[in-house]
């Protein structure tokens, strides 16, 4: 069930029909019901996997926090830990595993049976698993309490809008929001229903048309340097307006529900240096990186080049996060490269050096389009699965391109642009306006605001029916 | 009470906004060159035109393999053909019911190009591009249409989120505003880059048509149009033509059934029968690995075996090119599609008629055209 659809919408409306009406258990119950039900809607086999997962999870964090020797606790911990990364493993990367393995054996002259194992990827999966991975992590760290209601703890591993494709939560934010008893705010459906219409025409009216121009460039065996450029142009419009789309549509549902998800996305594409884009973009999954990755390893705390060697392997691990296949590990490491040698470059050349925030400056511009375009080159290592035809993209001269194909390349590029164009002018407003943020979606209690804020949720679905891709893509997220 | 209220008077805006702005701008007006649907006045004009002995009907598996005038010059028969990209069982019999039998050309024979279980596969492709096509070629209440895809609306369950679709088009209709729209973003695009040309966007979207066209694409893509979706891109370019069978095929008839409630080929049959047409079904050879003529699985084997035994005993005529060893890897340019060289179309042109002519060859009366 895809929150683009009508199933989708039937669905919540059924939803908050009778969630509101029950006492705080019971609404955390019924979530839980709902979120399965979503969850199995196409392959009911997925509710089983992901009860195991809690199961395992809500003992083992309740065996952490009731032991009282060290040894238990750690046993506990190593089993939630094994269980989660187990599951990932065996789904996700167990495939790519054997594959490699048996095109390296083969390569040395051996010659291995084949094995024969197809295991479709249970969507989510890397979303709800790391999402458990930091639960185990924080209560044997003693970040965190132990969950004592199982229903609560369900509810936090399988709360269906963000179950999916996050934003990845914390226990921490989550649970005390599971403790309390939710009402009908109106308020809050104001905000949530226009955040909920922002990332519907995200979804529909941007990231679709976006997709359309992509994938008709890298269907083509023969592309040229500006026509790859335009559709990777087009593909960068596309992955932003897509999984910001989803995170604003499940923000909205949450909303709807009563519970306030965390920020995903804060401008990514205005980021003047590479650094500053990972503290912009998908930004639950870095800090989860951050927290349970790259400070484990050591962080900063080392410096030089065990700080270099922190950061690659962190990027390394989050490219391998999106994806088992090799070019999400050549993205990886080509952020990790980036995120390292850009601050040594800004080291010595000023003009590489951030400006204050919120400040404007020609040198600010440069930089973020340099930065865009340093993005654009991960987002064509990204997108391009295969590594031969990566290799080839890479190769292309752009002096062999004639001016016809120059123009039809910065014509498409162009056109995903201005497809994109309300997320740099629309997006910002929405938020200088606090519509789209908790606490101060309510401020404005006038009836003249309450109107304006009825316009732009028009406006929102007005864009969204008038510009609806004829032909929608999946969610780029739910792949991984 | 006052929140409540205004909940309600942002959602009234939120709802009558669009509602009345798709009222506005949902016009014939601009959609010059967007997809109009199927014409069928024009498309009768041109076959009572034409007049041919043979009509033959099917989807690019059809107008990439064949052209009139080569199979004219081959078989010496005047032949149309009635084909449109896309279009599947429904549309090929809604073609016969009310393009065909309205016009006033009576052919001896009508040929239906398929791959596969296309005939039966009731369902494929009536939705996702080919809606208004369709609503042009349905133009009179068809109550086969409903025995065969009304049952399935209701049997699936969807008859509650059909209406809510149903109502949401009413409440904001957009069906004619969308291509507009879509295209005047592209139109700004061609207007910023139309440095060192005097082209128009006409002529510049054919251009793009053009670089974009089914001999650029990638040999490994199976699928009649680009992926959808990054994931299947990359599925097909790992496994090839393996993909292409699973995945092109997976939501199709695993079974032939012959009911009249389970797809239209019976209605088509009927509808010759009362006509006293000649049916011909012609199967296409999908696009063959490394040169390698693949047979067909248990499923489909079975399939056909059930599907000749039907056709055949309805008086129809099959031909199956897919198992020629003379149809190879080089003469297929994007998944099951034909290359439109030269020399490749005067190859395969004479490959179908030395292959069909024996079967066909006896019911067209008029051979040679009325021409001759």
């Amino acid at each position: 069930m895809v929150f683009q659809s009508v199933e989708y919408l039937l669905f919540l409306a059924a939803v908050l029909a009778v969630y509101f009406v029950l006492p705080g258990k019971g609404q955390n119950a019924f979530l839980v019901l709902a979120s399965y039900l979503f969850y199995g809607w196409v392959h009911p086999w997925y509710v089983g996997l992901i009860v195991s997962v809690t199961l395992v999870d809500w003992v083992c964090a309740r065996g952490m926090e009731d032991s009282a020797s060290p040894r238990r606790k750690r046993m506990f911990f190593a089993l939630a830990l094994t269980v989660n990364l187990a599951v990932l493993g065996a789904f996700k990367y167990f495939g790519f595993f054997v594959g490699n393995v048996t095109a390296l054996l083969s390569a040395i002259g051996m010659m291995p049976a084949p094995i024969l194992l197809k295991i479709a990827l249970p969507a989510g999966i890397s979303f709800f698993t790391f999402q458990s991975v930091s639960y185990a992590v924080d209560v044997f760290q003693g970040r965190t309490r132990a969950c004592r209601s199982l229903v609560d703890y369900a509810a936090f591993v399988c709360f269906f809008p963000q179950l999916v494709a996050g934003p990845i939560e914390r226990a921490a934010h989550m649970i005390p929001q599971y403790q309390r008893q939710r009402f009908a705010d109106w308020g809050m459906f104001r905000a949530g229903g226009l955040q909920f219409l922002w990332g519907l025409f995200q979804k529909v009216a941007i990231a679709d048309n976006a997709a359309l121009l992509a994938d008709r460039v890298f269907s083509l065996g023969d592309p040229s340097f500006p026509i790859l450029w335009g559709g990777v142009i087009a593909f960068g419009v596309q992955i932003y307006a897509d999984f910001s789309g989803y995170t604003a549509m499940a923000r909205g549902s949450a909303r709807l529900l009563g519970i306030e998800l965390c920020a995903n996305f804060r401008h990514p594409y205005l980021s003047q240096s590479p650094p500053e884009f990972w503290r912009r973009w998908h930004m639950s999954l870095s800090t989860w990186f951050r927290d349970y990755v790259y400070i484990p390893l050591g962080g900063s705390r080392a410096g030089g080049l065990f700080w270099a060697r922190n950061l690659f392997l962190t990027f390394l691990l989050s490219g391998l996060w999106h994806g088992a296949e090799w070019n999400y590990v050549v993205w990886g490491a080509y952020h990790g490269a980036l995120v390292v040698i850009w601050p040594w470059l800004a080291s010595r050349l000023s003009v590489l050096k951030p400006s204050a925030p919120d400040s404007f400056s020609l040198t600010g511009l440069g930089r973020m389009a340099l930065t865009f375009g340093l993005m654009n080159l991960g987002w064509l290592c990204f997108r391009e699965h295969s590594l031969a035809m990566l290799w080839k993209d890479l190769c292309l001269s752009p002096f062999a391109a004639s001016a016809a194909e120059w123009r039809m390349g910065v014509a498409l590029g162009l056109e995903a642009l201005l497809f994109g164009f309300p997320l740099l002018v629309l997006h910002p407003l929405l938020e200088r306006l606090g519509w789209l943020e908790p606490g101060r979606c309510g401020g404005h209690e006038s009836w003249r605001w309450t109107v304006a804020q009825g316009l732009a949720a028009g406006a929102c679905l007005y864009g969204a029916v008038a510009l609806r891709c004829e032909v929608g893509a999946d969610f780029i997220y739910f792949q991984f | 009470m006052r929140s409540f209220g205004q909940f309600i008077a942002a959602a009234i805006v939120a709802l009558a906004l669009p509602a009345w702005l798709c009222r506005l701008w949902n016009t014939d007006e601009g959609l010059e060159g967007a997809d109009k649907g199927y014409d069928v006045a024009r498309t009768i004009a041109e076959l009572e035109k034409e007049d041919p002995d043979w009509v033959l009907i099917g989807n690019s598996m059809l107008y990439t393999r064949l052209s009139e005038d080569r199979l004219r010059t081959v078989s010496g028969i005047q032949a149309s053909l009635l084909a449109r990209g896309r279009s599947q069982s429904a549309m090929w019999w809604l073609c016969v019911k009310n393009v065909l039998l309205r016009s006033k050309v009576r052919p001896e024979l009508i040929t239906v190009f398929f791959r596969d279980t296309d005939l039966t596969w009731a369902d494929f492709r009536v939705d996702g591009g080919n809606e208004r096509a369709i609503e042009d070629l349905k133009i009179e209440p068809e109550p086969e249409w409903e025995m065969v895809l009304g049952r399935r609306a209701v049997a699936a369950g969807d008859a509650l989120t059909d209406r809510l679709s149903a109502s949401l088009q009413q409440l904001f209709p957009a069906e004619k505003l969308r291509p507009v729209a879509q295209r005047q973003v592209q139109e700004r695009a061609f207007r910023a880059t139309r440095l060192g040309t005097k082209a128009n966007s006409s002529v510049r979207r054919a251009e793009l048509n053009d670089r974009f066209s089914l001999a650029h694409l990638r040999s490994d893509l199976g699928l009649d149009a680009a992926p959808r979706s990054s994931d299947q891109s990359a599925e097909l370019a790992k496994v090839g033509n393996e993909t292409i069978d699973t995945g092109f095929y997976e939501d199709g008839p695993s079974a032939f059934e012959a009911s009249p409630e389970a797809s239209f080929l019976p209605h088509l049959v009927a509808l010759a029968k009362a006509n006293q047409i000649k049916l011909h079904f012609h199967r296409v050879k999908r696009r063959p690995a490394s040169n390698h003529t693949r047979p067909d699985g248990p499923v489909i084997a079975a399939y056909m075996r059930d599907l000749r035994t039907y056709l055949e005993s309805n008086g129809c005529l099959l031909t199956d090119e897919s198992v020629d060893p003379l149809l190879t890897l080089d003469m297929y340019v994007d998944g099951d599609h034909v290359s439109s060289k030269e020399e490749i179309q005067r190859r395969y042109h004479e490959l179908f008629w030395g292959r069909v002519s024996p079967v066909v060859a006896p019911h067209l009366g008029s051979m040679g055209g009325k021409d001759s």
